[in-house]
Formats: C-alpha cells, structure tokens, sequence
C-alpha cells in the first residue's frame, strides 16, 4: 500500500519535468489511503452525478480560493519563459493574458487581449488587432508596443514559449502598425496561425520588462495581481480591481499552496476544507470523491491524449504491418479500465482530437487479434518479441504497458515491459528520439496544425515516430503536412488535413489508446469552476468563480 | 537471622554499581587530566571521520545518478547553449575530486552551493542553505515534539510490562507494541487521520505550514502527524527498555537491594530502570535520527512541509545540490545524535564511564 501511495506521488511529480507539453499529472492508479478515507467519510452520499462545472447563481463578490497543487518544489517558477509544471501554469494564468483562448468546443478560438487576427491572401502575414482599455497591473496601459516585445521574446531558444512559434515566426519583423494593432510576418504560411497563440506560456508579457522582473515583481494584466511566491510553498494573488472582464474576477484573493507531495494529504485538506480547489486529480483519488458529501467531483473527457509510439523508418516497426498489428493488438476498452479507472475515452490512432478538420469520420480501430496475427505472418514476424520501455510519467502509463503486453501474447507476440526512471525517459540517454518504440502523451492542441507542427514534421522536437523519415513517401508525407497548414481556404485545409490523416491512420506510427478525463475536486462552497476539453479546468481560470 | 530494611542500612546499598559516580582510588582515571573533556575528544574526532566518509559517499552517490545531471534537471529543453552555461555555473566540468575538494570546503563555511534546479531555469541564487533551513526547523519540532512524548512514555510502558513480565498485562503490552510497530506508518497515520477527522472530526488530517509561520502556530494540526510519529516510535522504545529492565531486575544488586527491604517502587526506579538506561538512550537515539530523517512518509501523509518532504522532492527533481546538502546534514545531525547519546550514557552508567576514561 505504501509502495502505491510512493509510485502515485512518483507520478504526480515526476511529470513535471515534462517540459513544452504543457500538461500536468493527473494522479496515480494507486489506492493508497483515498479508498478508505472515502469509505469512512461523514454523511457521505451512496452516489452523485459528477458534471463538469459546479454550477451557477448569481455570484458573490469577496473571499479567498485557496487551491491546492501537487509540487514542483524548487522547479517552480513564476516566470512565463521557464514555466511548466501544473502548479507554474496556474499561477502564471492568474497573473497574465494571452492573445486568445481556445474555446469550450476546443475548435474555437476566444478573443483575449487581441480582439481578432487577419491573415493577408496567402496566409504568411497576420494582423492583430489589439483589445481596448485594458490596463497592466502597474497602472499602464496596454498596447501594441507590449505584444512586439512579447513576441520578440519568444526568439530567445531559453524561452519555454519559443518551441511553438520557432521555424514560424519572423521574430525581428514582427512590427507595430498602430497603438492597437501588431504585424506579424511568418517564415511560412501557416492558416491557423492564431491558435499558437493560446498556449499557456505564450501569454503577453510587458514591454521592457527584464526577466529578473518577471521573476521577482510580475506585472501582468491578468485577473489577479502579484503578492507573494514561495518556490514549492505558496504563492498568492490579489484581485485586480481594474480587469478588462467586467466584475470579474469575483474572489479578493487566490492562495496556491505547492506544497503537497502527496495525493491523499491533497484529498484530505480538500475534505477538512483546509484547501477549496484541487485541480487535477488522479484517477483513483476522484473515484473515492464521487461519492463525497464534502467535494464536488468534476469531470470532462477528452484532456489528453495518450500513446504508444512506433518509430516508422527502422527497426522492426519500419514495415507498416508490424504497425498495423499493433494497433490491432490493441484493446482499447480494457486499456481505459484497466490503465485509468476508466477515466477517459477510447481514441483513434490520429493526433488532435476535437480540432477543426480532426477526421472523426475514419472507423475506431477495434481489436483483431487475428489479423494482427495475418499481418505479422506477411511481414515474417511470426514470433515477434520486442521491449517496451515505458516510465510512470503519467497515471496509467506503467500499467498501459503491462496490459498491452498481455494483449499482445493473444497474437503470439512477446512483449518485454521495461520500465525506467520518468527523470531520464525523455532524455537522449534515457533513449528518447532513439528507442523503436515508447510512450507518450499530448496536451489538447487548437488545431491540427499545432500538433502536426509539434509531433510529426521536419522541424518537430518530438518527432518520436520519426514520422517523414520513412523510405519510400517521407518527404511527400511532409509535404502534404505543410500543404494542408498553409492552406487558408476553410475547403482546401479540410481536405487536405483529411488526406494527412487517413495517411496517418493508415500508415502513421501513432498507437492512440485513450483520451482521458480532465478530473478536478472543489469544496461545497465553491461555485463556477469548471473542467473542460480544452485544457485542464479550462487553462486554470478561476476568475469567474466564487465562495457561497 | 534474616536479613531486614532494619539492620540493612540503605546507605550502604546506594553505593552500588548504579548509584556511585566516584572512582575508585587508583583508578586509571585518576592519573589522567580532564578525562571527560579526552572522551568527548576521541568522539567528536571519531564523528567528524564518519561525517567526511559520509560525505565523499554522498557526493558520489549524487554523481553516479543516472544520465547527465545538468541534462536531466534541463530536461527536454535541454539545448546546447543552456546544457553549457548549466554545467559550467555547476562545475560539471571539472573532475569529480576537484568538484568534491570546492564543495566540501564551501560546506565547512557552512555555504552549500546554489540550487541546481534553480540555476537550470536561470532563475538562480537560491542557496541550498537558505532553502533548507525552514524544513529543517520544521522537522525538528516535529521531531522533538515526539520525543518528549517518546521518553518518558517508553520507560513507563516498558518498566510496566517489565515488572508483569510473562503474566497477562506483559503479554497485552508487548504483543500490542508489536503489532502497531510492524506497522507502516502511512497505515497507522492513515488509521489516525479516518479516526480522527473523518469519523469523529475532532482533528485536522493536514498539518499545512504556511511560509513564514511557525508549526507551532497551530498546534492542533501537529496531534496527528506527533501520534503517528509516536505509535511507531514508542513500541520500538518501549520494547527495548521492557528488555533492559527485565534484564536489569535478574541483577544480583537488585536481589541484595530487595533483600535489603527496599521498596519494590524504588528497586525499580533506581536500580533496575537506572541501570537499564544505557541500551535504552540508544534506542532513543535511534528513534530521534529516525525522527529527523526517517518521516518522510509521515511528512507527505500530513502535508507537512519539513525536511524529509524536502528531500523527496530533491530527487524527484534530481536537483543534486539540494540532495547533497540535505544528506550531509542528516548526516552530521546523525553523528551528533550518536555523540550526544554516548555522552548521556557514559554520564548515567558510571561504570560504563570509568571503563571509557
């Protein structure tokens, strides 16, 4: 039981070195205390319909939230540029905006400080055109001078927000036109530009300001103001009595405690109401809330996406019906239950779920166990054994492999499940970018451009499937890839993006088993927080909560 | 004739092995000058030998974590320019006994280099000595609190199920303190916390510290993570005094002294349970280190922010500076602890300090 609890708060952590991602732990599948502190909770109701919001009411101006996070110890930082782990991203959605937001349907992007972006004919130049009337922390206003240097920041390759807009953006061309209105050049054309912008560390930062600074006295335009940050403690925030969201936000002040190291100790002080929000739980600890008379459980599918990934240019997964095998070895359905508690939904082999021009019209692969059998009959691998290194950088990942590995011996195939340090996993010396196949996960991304731009294009970072590099069809792959992100036209991008994905449906090394749940616990008083698809408990707003 | 309290003076019996601390004419120590101040010599000398080979085995044991370190703590975003400034802002790139040499002189002045992770988001100068003194503290009292509970109660639960050894009340106590110490601490703390709060909610199962505060600001939230702490510690303690006294009261002194008529209360007290304290302060040595050092679970179970959580973190995050520093303090804490136990026990058994001089 103590190893359990140890390995869940091994996984809560360790995922913080998961830098550019942007995702965060959502706990263990171990039981530790949580099931038994359930069973003993007072009052507790035999069950409740968990939603994704805690619901409306006219809300109450005044109060403290005080949210709870699992830590990151001295890692933490409140720094944009350096930002990564859960608890970095919530405390730097308090204090700062970005351009824009994604939506609730993910597909959508949300005006934020730039009110819309206009691409010239060929989508290589964007226009933003700035909010009005919106004033920094300090007092100053906000304008186009601010977003210049915004954007020229992300240049710098130690700047956590560069890796999205690197091989894009045209740094030093990006200009102000007007006091509301900013030029950006591209370095290639790119038809949903503006959903680079949503990201949580692309958010605008002052003009002129230093990193010492941003690491010291931030001043944003956020929701809430700067009052105290203790690395791996606390941190806390004040209202901003001056935000642009009218009457927003509607609490006088956020506490973060980053101190937890451990799941059950969270769970607890959300139970004595020691803390009132703990946002991403771990499956099994939201388990034990569902019946809680003293939390509302919160819960929305589809926050991210988890997958076993086939290098596809050597090694035994270069023929494509070893990949194929693969994902036919795959049981979906059991993953889910047996990896997350049953805390997500089963997804297809393709990136991008919920995005504009996502094929949600290609078949759910199922299990087929006999012609995974077939398939590696033709490839000469009858008896295929291969190794499975895989690391508990998320909740379910260890166990993920240990069942996939049992499917696998239905079709004969012996899998070697090895596991490793989370630390070093996704490091050259922990084999990534090298092993024939390994683990992974995604974020929710805006667009499928993001994504592909991210995972599977010349210049990605983590082109762990190596994805173009395949003989014969690599470079035309790409090229397809940079057709369908340069398209404008709405008809051309969606067929083009829907020939990218039947190709990668058909050919990819993505094994896609689940898309899981955004899971997040509050007390009874708190009202209008809520989970959602686009990202965990919607990019951490809590301005339009409030305390009965 | 038999022998009485009567014609038995207690005067006399008090001069037994327990009760004297004067040396015999023509002892050895006699001839020697400040004997005690000689002791207490050879074992700080001793303690600061075992604190140097601790610490070149921490050192290495942090540079033999596996990949390179200034890689790990940058992570993905490891890019050449960043790997360089870190490893050379960290010495990584001068040899391990240069890199041993600079640090260990650096600690002597009590400076423990800067925080690897830190430095890692170019956010720097955060002093590893700085970072840990607050947990630390925090540990301490945790940690001290317990003790003062641990001692007094270990000698009388043990001197109690010594005095009714193999009847009933022995069996009862023994064979309890078994249980609850084989029993993992997130167990019981676990038992404590769905006791206490959620079954009665008389006490809160968090014992959260904000920064600035002091533990002690809200005693309440310290009654868990201290009973925990105390459940396992004490059946450790008080099975070991049980032994002592046990041992102690098959002592012919002991005989002589109830012989003499002494009262039973006061053949317990101050012939069997003073002559057992000996193994006993070691034992309570013992369980102070693991108080110290060993609560990380009690820590994490509690939420609360001491040395031990610390630790944990240290290396979850591979932040080898923090991890070096933290150790060698435990370590020296360790020594200290052993030092001052020896100390105790040479002063309380004067045979044992006659025998030491």
């Amino acid at each position: 039981m103590q190893h359990d609890r140890e390995e869940a708060n091994r996984q809560a952590t360790d995922v913080t070195r998961r830098r550019f991602m942007t995702i965060g732990a959502q706990g263990a599948l171990a039981l530790g205390g949580a099931g038994l502190l359930a069973s003993c909770s007072r009052g507790s109701s035999p069950s409740s319909s968990v939603g994704t919001s805690t619901g409306g009411g006219k809300p109450v101006r005044g109060g403290t939230f005080r949210v709870g996070m699992i830590t990151a110890g001295s890692a933490e930082t409140i720094n944009p540029a350096h930002a990564v782990n859960n608890s970095d991203l919530l405390r730097i959605a308090q204090l700062y905006d970005n351009l824009f937001t994604v939506g609730p349907d993910v597909k959508t992007l949300v005006p934020a400080l730039a009110l819309s972006a206009e691409p010239n004919k060929n989508a290589t130049v964007w226009t933003l055109k700035l909010r009005p009337n919106v004033k920094w922390h300090d007092g100053k206003a906000f304008g186009a001078d601010d977003v210049v240097y915004t954007l020229r920041s992300w240049a710098d390759p130690n700047n956590n927000a560069h890796g999205q807009v690197a091989n894009l953006v045209k740094f030093n061309a990006v200009r102000k036109i007007d006091q509301l209105t900013v030029e950006v050049p591209l370095l290639i054309p790119a038809g949903q530009f503006p959903s680079v912008l949503t990201f949580n560390q692309q958010c605008v930062i002052q003009s002129g300001t230093s990193q010492a600074q941003v690491n010291s006295h931030p001043v944003g335009t956020g929701p809430f103001k700067f009052v105290s940050f203790n690395p791996g403690q606390q941190s806390v925030f004040a209202r901003n009595p001056d935000y642009w969201q009218e009457g927003k936000p509607y609490v006088d002040k956020v506490i973060v405690n980053s101190s937890f190291t451990d799941e059950n100790s969270r769970e607890n002080a959300l139970l004595s109401g020691a803390i009132d929000i703990a946002p991403i739980l771990p499956p099994l600890v939201a388990k034990s809330l569902e019946s809680s008379s003293q939390a509302t459980l919160l819960r929305s599918p589809s926050v991210v996406q988890y997958w076993f990934l086939m290098r596809v240019d050597q090694g035994p997964f270069a023929d494509n019906r070893v990949r194929q095998a693969m994902k036919l070895i795959a049981d979906r359905p059991a993953l889910v239950t047996g990896a997350l508690a049953g805390y997500g939904t089963v997804a297809n082999d393709l990136l991008g779920v919920d995005t504009q021009y996502y094929a949600s019209d290609l078949p759910q692969r199922h299990q087929d166990i006999e012609q995974a059998k077939f398939l590696l009959k033709k490839a000469g691998q009858e008896n295929f054994s291969f190794t499975l290194p895989t690391c508990n950088a998320l909740p379910g990942f260890n166990p993920s492999a240990t069942l996939f590995a049992q499917q696998a011996a239905q079709a004969g195939v012996k899998v070697n499940v090895q596991i490793v340090s989370a630390n070093t996993y996704y490091t050259p010396s922990g084999g990534f970018l090298k092993r024939p196949i390994g683990l992974d996960y995604g974020a929710p991304f805006q667009s499928l451009s993001e994504v592909y731009r991210t995972f599977l294009t010349s210049g990605s970072p983590f082109n762990e499937t190596w994805w173009g590099h395949q003989q014969p069809g690599g470079q035309a792959a790409w090229n397809l890839i940079n057709e369908a992100i340069s398209a404008v036209d709405p008809a051309k991008a969606e067929q083009l993006w829907h020939e990218v994905q039947v190709q990668q449906y058909n050919e990819g090394g993505i094994l896609g088993w689940t898309n899981s749940d955004d899971l997040a616990a509050v007390g009874k008083n708190v009202r209008g927080i809520s989970v959602g698809r686009e990202g965990y408990m919607n990019y951490y707003r809590l301005l339009g909560g409030w305390l009965t | 004739m038999s022998l009485t309290a009567a014609n038995f003076p207690e005067k006399e019996i008090e001069t037994g092995p327990a009760a004297t601390g004067e040396r015999e004419p023509g002892s050895p120590g006699r001839s020697r000058r400040y004997p005690v101040a000689r002791f207490v010599g050879r074992r700080l000398a001793a303690g600061l030998a075992t604190l140097l080979v601790a610490s070149a085995l921490i050192f290495v044991a942090t540079d033999a974590l596996p990949g390179n370190v200034a890689q790990v703590v940058l992570g993905r975003y490891a890019t050449p320019s960043r790997l360089e400034t870190l490893q050379a802002r960290l010495d990584l790139n001068q040899p391990l006994v240069v890199r041993y040499v600079h640090w260990l002189g650096n600690a002597v002045t009590g400076n423990l280099g800067e925080d690897a992770v830190e430095l890692a988001n170019g956010e720097g100068n955060a002093q590893v000595s700085h970072m840990i003194s607050t947990p630390l503290r925090n540990s301490a009292i945790l940690a001290l609190l317990t003790a003062i509970l641990l001692i007094p109660l270990s000698l009388i639960a043990g001197a109690a199920a010594a005095v009714r050894a193999r009847r009933p009340a022995d069996y009862v106590l023994s064979y309890s303190s078994l249980v609850v110490g084989s029993l993992p601490e997130f167990v019981v703390g676990t038992f404590l916390i769905a006791v206490f709060f959620s079954w009665l909610n008389l006490l809160p199962p968090v014992a959260l510290v904000p920064p600035g505060a002091s533990p002690l600001s809200n005693a309440k939230a310290l009654v868990l993570p201290v009973l925990a702490l105390l459940a396992v510690s004490l059946a450790f303690s008080a099975r070991q005094v049980r032994a002592g006294v046990v041992e102690a009261l098959r002592q012919e002194y002991v005989t002589m002294a109830r012989l003499g008529g002494i009262r039973e209360r006061k053949v317990l007290v101050r012939y069997a349970l003073r002559n057992a304290l000996a193994p006993s302060v070691q034992t309570f040595a013992q369980s102070i280190q693991y108080l110290f050092g060993g609560i990380i679970v009690v820590e994490s179970l509690f939420g609360y922010p001491g040395i031990g959580q610390q630790l944990v973190q240290a290396v979850s995050e591979r932040d080898f500076t923090l991890i070096q520093g933290i150790t060698l303090v435990l370590a020296a804490l360790y020594i200290a602890i052993n030092i001052a136990a020896d100390l105790v026990v040479a002063f309380l058994v004067p045979k044992l300090r006659t025998s030491l001089i």
